[in-house]
């Protein structure tokens, strides 16, 4: 665009506002990696680079088993809401009913309060245990409302000619679904299990109300350390959580599927 | 068994599409409708029916808990509207490569946890947090007060956690507007204030209005982010919903409490994007320029 002619709010002004939405998203980031390696905790000032926080979080089992617990239902609500979602998305080439898909979108609308406590309520009245299976249950909703709407999009895109052919030259389902439709899915598929696999790990209503006494994730063993006492090495869990999200950012970049993220996050 | 093979094969579609509809059914719908219907159950006579829970909530401080929550919502659209749209446009129109990856940069700190982003917002508005210290050196904060608990605190861990869900609907209707109908505008004479108000925002107003509504319905139901840097307790719809069910472990009334809150917030859903609607038709009705017109006359 005419660089010359750009007026001040826009040479200036808007990189400025852009820079200090970075440093926003940025700063508690840099505090909590500093804390982590920090000697004398979070408490007062820097005492010194020292491991010792990442060593205790090896020792702290309630917490290291709260971080095996997000990331089993992480797994688990990933691979049924991409799986279904794929199902359900292919199969709407030859079954389809009007308002099929309509029943993926109050997920995506509603609050996701209300559909926690509208699973517990179901779950009260009939009597069903809570633990892993009622998480998994509601993170799969709504990792279906995320899933479903990416998923079809991109199979909207696919020529119907191509499944048309590849039925008429005497393929069965299963084989224009695996040679023909998967291959052409594939980055859409990775884009969805990885938003989905982010929200299960974000979740906190969920977990707070459906996952029962006996079970604790991640977020909710940090909202009970905040509201008692922090144990340090929360810091040093978290700055993990981080470099794993990173890694994984960068692996699916690599994949080139951060384009359909970002365009359907 | 071979003939159950091959009808299963020819059915192939209706039992693939079978699991993802039962499961929202058996999950989302018939919990929806169990939570309807065990807001009208009343207590003491044992399953009664009753509109007790909803007489309770008229009485009681339903209107402050909804007025409360409106505002933490507005003013969080608010916050998000002003920090995502200088970053939204500036990728879109000021960066020539790599934007995918700025924007990718920014969403990182929000793929990690919920909790922990906001644990690392504890960190820092504490009394002894780096921010706060820093403030008090600054001169910005009276030493003896602090950013813990207050009103901006909770808007800070608002905006920090819901921004991403702002600036992604509003970067892709900022990308797919056509570049030559900026040339377009400018050929004609506009200015560039008069190309952004004229051209630019009607076209991004759709992404706004997305990002606005996610922000809102979202930040209307949080419970979290007040409780952890917020001091007021139950002050908001959500963290009322909370306080029924897990200290008083009274399902009925939250069910009730939060059947209503939904029916309010759709209301106000369709009031907003109604606003929107009008204004998107106001924008586009004044003429395009004013210049042209003149030279034409």
């Amino acid at each position: 665009m005419m660089v010359g002619k750009r007026p001040w709010f826009s040479r200036i002004l808007l990189p400025l506002c852009t820079g200090l939405v970075y440093l926003f998203m940025y700063l508690p980031v840099v505090v909590l990696v500093v804390y982590s390696f920090n000697g004398g905790g979070h408490m007062g000032g820097w005492t010194g680079f020292s491991l010792k926080w990442y060593a205790k979080m090896l020792e702290a089992h309630e917490m290291l088993a709260s971080l095996k617990t997000t990331m089993v239902v992480a797994c688990y609500s990933t691979v049924l809401s991409v799986g279904t979602g794929l199902l359900v998305v292919v199969a709407s080439r030859w079954w389809r009913q009007p308002f099929m898909f309509s029943v993926f979108y109050p997920s995506v609308v509603l609050p996701e309060i209300v559909m926690a406590v509208g699973l517990l309520s179901f779950y009260v009245v009939t009597g069903a245990p809570l633990g892993y299976c009622s998480m998994i249950a509601g993170h799969t909703v709504i990792g279906l409302g995320l899933a479903v709407p990416l998923i079809l999009s991109r199979f909207q895109e696919i020529d119907p000619f191509l499944t048309e052919a590849s039925m008429d030259l005497g393929a069965t389902y299963f084989q224009t679904f695996y040679r023909i439709l998967l291959p052409l899915l594939s980055p859409a598929l990775l884009a969805a299990a990885f938003l989905v696999f982010t929200l299960s790990m974000d979740d906190f209503f969920f977990a707070f109300f459906c996952s029962g006494p006996s079970l604790e994730t991640v977020s909710l063993h940090v909202f009970a350390q905040v509201r008692a006492e922090i144990d340090p090495s929360v810091n040093a869990l978290s700055v993990c959580l981080l470099v794993g999200s990173v890694v994984l950012t960068y692996l699916l970049s690599r994949a080139k599927v951060m384009d359909k993220v970002v365009a359907n996050g | 068994m071979n003939r159950i093979w091959t009808a299963a094969r020819d059915e192939f579609p209706f039992i693939a599409a079978l699991p993802a509809l039962l499961w929202q059914l058996v999950f989302l719908v018939i919990p929806a409708v169990v939570m309807l219907a065990m807001s009208f159950i009343s207590h003491s006579p044992s399953w009664w029916p009753t509109l007790e829970h909803y007489r309770q909530l008229l009485g009681g401080c339903y209107f402050r808990l909804m007025l409360n929550s409106y505002f933490l919502g507005i003013v969080t659209v608010f916050g998000c509207l002003c920090a995502a749209f200088p970053v939204a446009y500036f990728v879109t129109f000021h960066v020539k490569e790599h934007r995918t990856l700025l924007l990718v940069l920014l969403m990182v700190p929000s793929w990690t946890n919920f909790m922990v982003r906001i644990y690392s917002w504890f960190l820092l508005l504490e009394r002894d947090g780096v921010l706060c210290k820093f403030l008090h050196v600054v001169g910005l904060l009276a030493p003896s007060d602090h950013l813990l608990g207050t009103f901006t605190a909770v808007i800070i861990g608002m905006v920090y956690c819901y921004m991403p869900f702002m600036i992604l609907p509003m970067y892709t209707s900022l990308a797919s507007i056509d570049r030559r109908l900026l040339e377009a505008s400018a050929d004609l004479g506009a200015t560039q204030l008069q190309t952004f108000r004229r051209v630019i925002l009607p076209l991004a107003l759709p992404g706004i209005l997305t990002g606005s509504l996610i922000v809102f319905l979202s930040a209307f139901g949080e419970y979290a982010i007040p409780e952890v840097l917020g001091s007021s307790r139950n002050a908001y719809w959500g963290s009322a919903i909370a306080d029924q069910i897990m200290v008083l472990r009274d399902f009925r009334s939250a069910a009730a409490l939060t059947f209503f809150g939904v029916c309010t917030l759709l209301l106000s859903a369709g009031v907003i994007s109604a606003v929107f609607v009008l204004l998107r038709r106001f924008l586009r009705m004044r003429p395009l320029l004013r210049v042209s017109k003149e030279k034409v006359e």
